[in-house]
């Protein structure tokens, strides 16, 4: 018990809030006690050790790629850009749009994908995508889309590395759901799709739309390159759609800023 | 500063992300153990501030506000990593960057992994205390709590923390 108490003491005498009672109830603990001066002993060490972490400097591109982003309040105006437009609805219109395009589009069923052998056992994505692109590090997280909903939790990374672009997709569903990933808009095109988990049931390419279905623990990366036609004029940005039975049940965008585009267009 | 960031003033923004991007980022990453991470989860959490900036009532202070954003979304980015665990490579495997390699001797990161093996709740406070140097009263601002509830919790959390460095071997018991 006495332990306890002086543990309790201690932890008061380091953040500073000892009253005098305690202070001389503490004292009297450690004068008695050769088990609460060892104790005293420990919790100096702790402490000195939790003092003397050190501070650790963030990534260099931090600020700027906050600063990139980051959309103050403006008087509102018809194309003023802020944050929340990262989320913003897809509309009834794009949806048809999009179903037109598929319906008319090339239909590209990548079946090699489920009955080629496995990628292997290891779900490390460096080692995977570095067979088909640079197995750089991540250069720079360029943007990023999260869901955590019943049912559903996922996190889109949209990173370069090196002078590539992938998009790096984990998603952990209880039921069915289908990912689609429209690049229509981004200035990019698939260049090659790697999975770490097999438990696909289908995935489809038709005109710069990429759906994923599964359930359960999936991971893919879809290395992007730029197509050809794409002068990077302006912001691109890659839509993301998880659906369920037919149901939306999330959506967002992924953006590209015009600085990062330019640097990778040289 | 922060009323001229809410009338939409880019540069004392920049003053403002430069001023306290680092407390952030060192906090978010001793909750989280992971540069990578840390980093995303900064940006995430200045741009959920910034996105609400209009909201933000001067009176208190930006950086209860700001530490707040940053911590809840380490939580919840904490909670994703669970979920995701089976395929997620990251925290033990965090390759250090350049910044990082202060960090990497072995004494800090055997510190660094017993904090990680605290409880969530824990962990906060003892972020807010060693790594910002917040008061009782500011840490409390910051999670919503009493005053002796953080008295209390530092307690805790300095008693948990004493076991995982023994049993990581920081300590002889």
């Amino acid at each position: 018990m006495s332990v306890e108490r002086a543990f309790e003491l201690l932890s008061a005498a380091a953040d500073g809030d000892l009253t005098s009672a305690e202070r001389a109830e503490l004292d009297k603990l450690l004068s008695e006690s050769a088990e609460i001066r060892k104790l005293q002993g420990e919790f100096n060490d702790m402490d000195d050790l939790l003092n003397r972490l050190p501070d650790l400097n963030p990534p260099a591109g931090l600020h700027d790629q906050i600063m990139q982003q980051a959309s103050l309040p403006r008087p509102k105006a018809e194309d003023a850009w802020s944050i929340s437009d990262w989320f913003h609805s897809i509309t009834l219109r794009s949806i048809l749009g999009h179903a037109a395009a598929t319906a008319f589009g090339a239909l590209l069923v990548i079946v090699a994908y489920e009955s080629r052998p496995n990628f292997g056992p290891s779900p490390d994505l460096d080692d995977l995508v570095g067979t088909m692109a640079p197995s750089a590090g991540v250069t720079a997280m360029l943007d990023r889309f999260s869901v955590d909903e019943t049912g559903v939790s996922s996190i889109a990374r949209l990173e370069q590395r090196g002078d590539s672009v992938v998009l790096d997709i984990r998603i952990d569903t209880k039921q069915l759901v289908e990912v689609s990933v429209d690049l229509a808009a981004s200035g990019f095109e698939i260049e090659a799709l790697a999975q770490t988990q097999s438990n696909f049931e289908s995935i489809q390419l038709a005109d710069h739309v990429l759906k994923i279905k599964g359930r359960g623990q999936r991971r893919f990366a879809v290395l992007l390159r730029k197509r050809d036609d794409t002068d990077f004029a302006g912001e691109a940005k890659i839509s993301l759609e998880y659906s369920s039975n037919g149901i939306l049940l999330q959506q967002g965008t992924l953006r590209l800023n015009p600085v990062t585009l330019s640097l990778l267009d040289e | 500063m922060v009323t001229e960031c809410q009338q939409g003033n880019r540069q004392a923004l920049g003053t403002l992300v430069n001023e306290y991007q680092k407390p952030v980022y060192n906090a978010v990453y001793r909750m989280l153990g992971n540069a990578d991470e840390a980093a995303d989860v900064t940006q995430t959490a200045f741009l959920k501030a910034l996105e609400n900036i209009d909201r933000f009532d001067p009176k208190f202070r930006f950086f209860s506000w700001i530490y707040r954003i940053g911590l809840n979304e380490a939580i919840d980015e904490l909670k994703r990593r669970k979920r995701l665990e089976p395929m997620t490579e990251t925290p033990a495997a965090d390759t250090p960057r350049p910044q990082d390699q202060v960090a990497t001797s072995q004494a800090t990161d055997q510190v660094q992994a017993a904090l990680m093996e605290i409880k969530e709740d824990l962990r906060e406070v003892l972020v807010l205390r060693y790594f910002t140097e917040c008061s009782y009263h500011q840490i409390g601002e910051i999670l919503e709590l009493p005053d002796k509830t953080v008295k209390s919790r530092l307690f805790s959390a300095r008693q948990q923390l004493k076991t995982q460095l023994e049993h990581h071997g920081i300590h002889s018991a």
